[in-house]
């Protein structure tokens, strides 16, 4: 288990680092909370254990979690650099660790491509795109810590690896892939010492069964009869799609986008295994470290545990599950060849393909971090809308985006209005200043103001009988049928006619995208607009196929 | 001479270590527990497709009946069995499930005994263990509809067995068993073929008096298929005529390449689509894995020891087999159920021939035993999510073959059961699809023929009582059979109406009325409008009875039929409309 060593190799991976460090930080502004980050600060009310136990789709998540509310307590939601700061040092670690315990197999220069490859590994967007990162970043950086100190064999080693190891188990639940990983390496490494060492792995292992056996009460695991029995096809899958990522021959050749394709990677998921079973059964099948097992049992435990429990959401070529696998791969990888030495067309050959490979990642990452950029500012305009609207006039259970099962803009802020007032009374939020609002986009204006009438429940009401109809303006469309915009006076309209097909309103954008559903005809409706901290005015506009009557409220 | 790289056959045998434990014991163990699955997962099924016509069209027992070919395949051994088990036992026994799966476990044992000479007995069981649960053929191994192919292959394999005896005695069983692999289904063809390379290529006597062996089967075999041109196919079903089209041998490649691909995909298990619970053939993995088998079989021609005669055999019987499917109608595609079964035992078998006289280290060995039972999970899963699909097709063509016993002698007699396309949605038969049940169009059988089946041998069909308690999708069924059967519809009324009950509605209404034996007419005033929807063991009007227009009255008589059961009618108006007697 040795390679060669070369300093300059360091200054490379110092180089490559703070290129990395660099894209990822220019990439990622002006980007916001997304997805399950939102859930550590609006379902995360308090610091009692009940709270921060609590599974998250079934998976222990209590270190980011804890980190999450430190984060917000000292520095704000209001600010994302912080976040941003801290994923990024999470993505240089796990690199830099990684590095460390591939560089003890095929020398300090080989190492350095697939660490150059993890760094900058955009094809895990959910965790390359922005700090949504963290979580998965933490769980592998301290499995791979744990790996390192498990390496050095003594006491103090052991010590560190048994807190990684719980860290990275009470970070996600890829630490349980590391877990095996460790009890391979308690078992085949060391004989009768291992089972002294048992108790590294056994303590993490058994605070999480007690976690298990207490959170089983909450449910969201879906471990499915089918799901194992078909576990080699859902391994296999998962293979393809982790090939296809490291490859970077995931993209569409046509369209650009974020959807992984995973036909290329079949071809080297089959390349890989076959490299595997030749390097652990064929000719020289008896002089590879025995070790090698342990870089077996990682990955097959993780695509194992991945294809247990599938969903819609949790499909095997998922992109946050790439990064875990990736890791594993080629650590696989590296330990199947340990010894080995390039000479010069070799590193060439290794140049090459590195190229090859971070091509389509890179390519990703700009993609990745273009769609988070556009939805954080959806999402910051989303919620000053109904910040606008207020905690008083808002429905404590309005889901703040509904699951419409659109994919733009993705609806990532599965969370009601009531916790999230309560998560920011007082407190500095990520929404906008009002006076933002208008300057931002377009698309975020015309989510703003569709979010801002779900708040307000804005719908035609019948109007009173008592309603004055004074200044009120006629509309008789010619041709049929027409449209007709107005500025809506302080505090709604009323509006009749015997054949309104459309009521649309706006106020930030410039599109009459806010649609409420037409009134009964002939009936008087009311469309009462409270007031807010917007100077703003409101605009409307009906369509309709007869003369319509339209009053200020 | 052997040719470079070939070597004259030996009769050598792999033998275990010294101390290696036999697992034919264990192998025992596994066939009892697959038996037990398969007569499990077997529940509730009844006759599928091909059984069908061999219950209502095989009529008879004159050669041209018997030999009438089902599909272009001669199968007079298995029309024979089932011909025995429904005049000994009726239609509706688990006489044809304790077959199949006693097929199924002599073609595993046969099986085990040519793969542990090849790759020692560990391999050998755990192959024939996933043999036995080999999902990726669900239409045979999972439904007695495998009895054909399964009594080929075991044929086939025992030819094979008693060929390796080298002896005129061997010979003689040789020919025998192929004669019956050829008389039982197509799949006898690539054994035929390999038995004749191996006669050709190999064995310890001269060769040149041996070409009876598989020479004289096949002899009759053309005979047959030169003999059976002439005839008419008995039923739909049976009619499916070669069709070997220029354009069918351009894809040939093409088509063995897919093959080969499918039988991969049917031994790793990896055809399975994740997260999706239903049985699905996904040939995603299927072009990267042939392609890797093709290059360990050429590293193992390069780098391994120098190959046994009987190779060019077992290379020949995947080839055969693949090539017959791909040169036969367009429709039969490479991954369809049944042909994977063929397909991994030949590929398997030409596996374990170029293993013969490789070394293969325990751990490698240890590996393989692994990924094989490691496979059968996926498989056995395969079983049980087709058996889910066939038994509630098979709840549907009991209730339609009790629609039409009930119909009795108003069912036309040529009208399919269930025609193609037909009454409900039968565009995308679910086995195929892999997607949610819809009724599968599989007793593609005349009535008439049924019926006459029925009296002679008994009936599959749901009891009346058996109707009532079966699920709503199968009355359903029913109703939509006895709506082909009978066609109840309005007729302009032939006589004064009686016992009139007028009802008014402004905007739409809706009546339920039972309706009496004699009938119903239906009055409707001008400006109005009555559609009428009947129904009788299902819980829905499914069938339409037509349309009454304003200022008409028409009336519906339903014939006297095999259930006292009542039809049930609504009405669906508006105006005033009058309900009397006809």
């Amino acid at each position: 288990m040795t390679g060669e060593r070369d300093p300059r190799a360091r200054w490379a991976l110092a180089a490559v680092m703070v290129a990395a460090a660099a894209l990822l930080l220019w990439l990622t502004r002006t980007e916001t909370f997304f997805a399950d980050e939102w859930n550590f600060l609006v379902g995360y009310p308090d610091w009692s254990p009940g709270t921060l136990l609590h599974p998250n789709s079934g998976n222990l998540i209590a270190a980011p979690a804890v980190l999450y509310k430190t984060m917000t307590a000292v520095f704000g939601a209001d600010d994302y650099l912080p976040f941003r700061l801290l994923w990024v040092g999470l993505d240089l670690l796990s690199a830099g660790l990684f590095y460390s315990l591939t560089r003890r197999r095929v020398g300090d220069w080989i190492a350095l491509a697939p660490t150059t490859l993890l760094l900058f590994f955009g094809a895990s967007w959910e965790v390359f795109g922005g700090p949504l990162g963290i979580t998965i970043l933490m769980a592998v950086a301290a499995g791979l810590g744990m790996l390192l100190c498990l390496e050095r064999g003594d006491r103090a080693g052991d010590a560190g690896a048994a807190v990684l190891l719980a860290l990275s188990i009470a970070t996600y639940t890829i630490g349980l892939a590391f877990a095996v990983g460790a009890v391979v390496e308690l078992a085949v490494g060391r004989g009768r010492e291992g089972w002294r060492r048992a108790w590294v792995i056994a303590a993490p292992l058994l605070l999480y069964g007690a976690w298990r056996a207490w959170a089983a009460k909450y449910g969201g695991t879906d471990v499915g009869f089918s799901d194992v029995l078909t576990l080699p096809g859902s391994v296999a899958n998962s293979m393809a799609a982790v090939c296809a990522a490291i490859s970077g021959s995931f993209r569409d050749p046509v369209n650009s986008g974020l959807a992984l394709h995973t036909e290329g990677g079949r071809v080297f998921a089959v390349l890989l295994a076959g490299i595997v079973v030749w390097r652990l059964f064929g000719p020289a099948g008896r002089a590879v470290d025995r070790r090698v097992w342990i870089f077996v049992a990682m990955p097959l435990t993780y695509w194992a545990l991945i294809g247990a429990n599938l969903g819609p959401l949790r499909t095997p070529d998922a992109s946050r599950y790439l990064y875990g696998g990736a890791v594993f791969v080629l650590l696989l990888l590296t330990q199947l060849y340990a010894g080995t030495r390039l000479g010069r067309r070799g590193y060439a050959v290794l140049a090459v393909a590195l190229a090859f490979c971070l091509l389509g990642n890179l390519a990703n990452l700009r993609d990745a971090s273009r769609f988070l950029r556009d939805n954080g500012d959806e999402n910051r305009g989303e919620l000053t809308a109904l910040e606008l609207a207020g905690p008083g006039r808002v429905d404590r259970n309005l889901l703040v985006e509904p699951l419409t099962g659109a994919i733009t803009p993705l609806e990532d802020m599965a969370f009601f209005a009531g916790p999230y007032f309560d998560a920011f009374a007082g407190e500095p939020s990520p929404a906008y200043p009002p006076a933002e609002l208008p300057r931002r986009p377009e698309h975020v204006r015309v989510r703003a103001d569709i979010e801002l009438v779900r708040a307000f429940a804005l719908t035609p009401v019948p109007a009173p009988p008592t309603a004055a109809l004074g200044a009120c303006l006629t509309f008789a469309p010619n041709p049929v049928p027409g449209t007709r915009a107005f500025r809506v006076a302080p505090g709604g309209f009323t509006v009749r006619g015997a054949a309104i097909t459309g009521i649309a309103l706006r106020r930030f954008g410039d599109e009459f995208a806010a649609t409420l559903s037409p009134p009964p005809p002939g009936q008087a409706e009311l469309v009462a607009i409270p007031a807010d901290r917007s100077p703003l005015p409101w605009y409307a506009q009906v369509t309709t196929s007869a003369p319509v009557t339209i009053c200020p409220a | 001479m052997p040719g470079p790289g070939l070597t004259e056959s030996q009769t050598s045998e792999r033998l275990p270590p010294r101390g290696e434990a036999d697992p034919t014991r264990l192998l025992v163990v596994a066939m009892v527990l697959a038996a037990g699955f398969l007569l499990w997962e077997t529940r509730g099924q009844t006759m599928l497709f091909d059984e069908w016509s061999f219950f209502a069209d095989y009529r008879g027992h004159s050669p041209s009946i018997l030999l009438n070919p089902f599909g272009d395949n001669l199968e007079i051994v298995p029309i024979l069995i089932y011909k025995t088990v429904f005049a000994l036992f009726g239609p509706a026994s688990i006489a044809l499930r304790l077959i199949t799966v006693a097929l199924n476990l002599t073609c595993a044992g046969l099986f085990y005994v040519l793969m542990r000479r090849r790759v020692g007995g560990w391999i050998a069981f755990a192959a024939a263990s996933l043999l036995m649960v080999l999902g990726a053929a669900a239409d045979v191994v999972g439904a007695s509809l495998g009895i054909a192919i399964m009594t080929a292959v075991a044929c086939g394999l025992g030819a094979l067995i008693a060929l390796e005896r080298g002896d005129q005695r061997g010979d003689r069983i040789a020919c025998l068993l192929l004669i019956g692999a050829l008389a039982s289904n197509s799949i006898g063809l690539p054994f035929a073929v390999g038995a004749a390379v191996l006669v050709v290529f190999s064995g310890p006597r001269p060769r040149a008096g041996r070409w009876w062996v598989a020479g004289a089967p096949l002899l009759l075999y053309g005979i047959w298929r030169l003999w059976s041109l002439h005839l008419d196919p008995l039923g739909p079903l049976a009619a499916h005529p070669t069709d070997i089209t220029l354009a069918n041998i351009g894809t040939l490649p093409t088509s063995i390449a897919d093959s080969l691909a499918d039988a991969v995909l049917s031994i790793t298990g990896l055809y399975t689509q994740p997260g999706i619970a239903a049985r699905t053939f996904s040939t995603d993995f299927g072009p990267p894995l042939a392609v890797a088998v093709v290059a360990a079989l050429v590293l193992r021609i390069r780098r391994g020891p120098a190959l046994d005669r009987r190779v060019l055999a077992y290379a020949a019987m995947p080839l055969a087999y693949w090539a017959a499917i791909a040169l036969v109608a367009s429709d039969r595609t490479p991954s369809v159920s049944r042909y994977q079964y063929g397909g991994a035992i030949l590929l398997l078998l030409l596996s374990a021939e170029l293993a013969r006289d490789v070394r293969i280290a325990p751990r490698l060995q240890a590996a393989i035993v692994a990924a094989l039972l490691i496979s059968a999970a996926p498989n056995a899963y395969n079983i049980h999510a087709s058996s889910e699909l066939l038994r509630q097709n098979a709840r549907m063509d009991r209730a339609e073959m009790a629609a039409i016993e009930i119909a009795g002698d108003r069912v036309p007699y040529d009208l399919l059961v269930e025609p193609i396309g037909g009454r409900f949605d039968r565009s995308t038969p679910a086995l195929f699809s892999g997607g949610q049940l819809t009724p599968l169009s599989d007793a593609l059988i005349a009535a008439g023929r049924y019926r006459s089946a029925v009296a002679a041998f008994g009936s599959p069909a749901y009891s009346e009582s058996e109707l009532d308690a079966s699920p709503a999708e199968a009355r359903a069924a029913a109703d939509a059979e006895l709506a082909a059967a009978l066609g109840p519809h309005l007729v302009p009324v032939s006589g004064p109406l009686r016992d009139c009950h007028r009802r008014t509605s402004a905007g739409p209404g809706t009546i339920e009325l039972p309706v009496p034996p004699g009938g119903v007419a239906i009055r409707v005033a001008a400006g109005g409008t009555a559609t009428l929807s009947l129904r009788r063991f299902g819980d829905s009007y499914s069938i339409p009875a037509g349309t009454v227009a304003g200022g008409s009255a028409l009336e519906l008589r339903l014939p006297a039929d095999g259930s006292s059961r009542a039809w049930g009618a609504q009405l669906a108006y508006s105006g005033r409309v009058e309900v009397c007697a006809p």
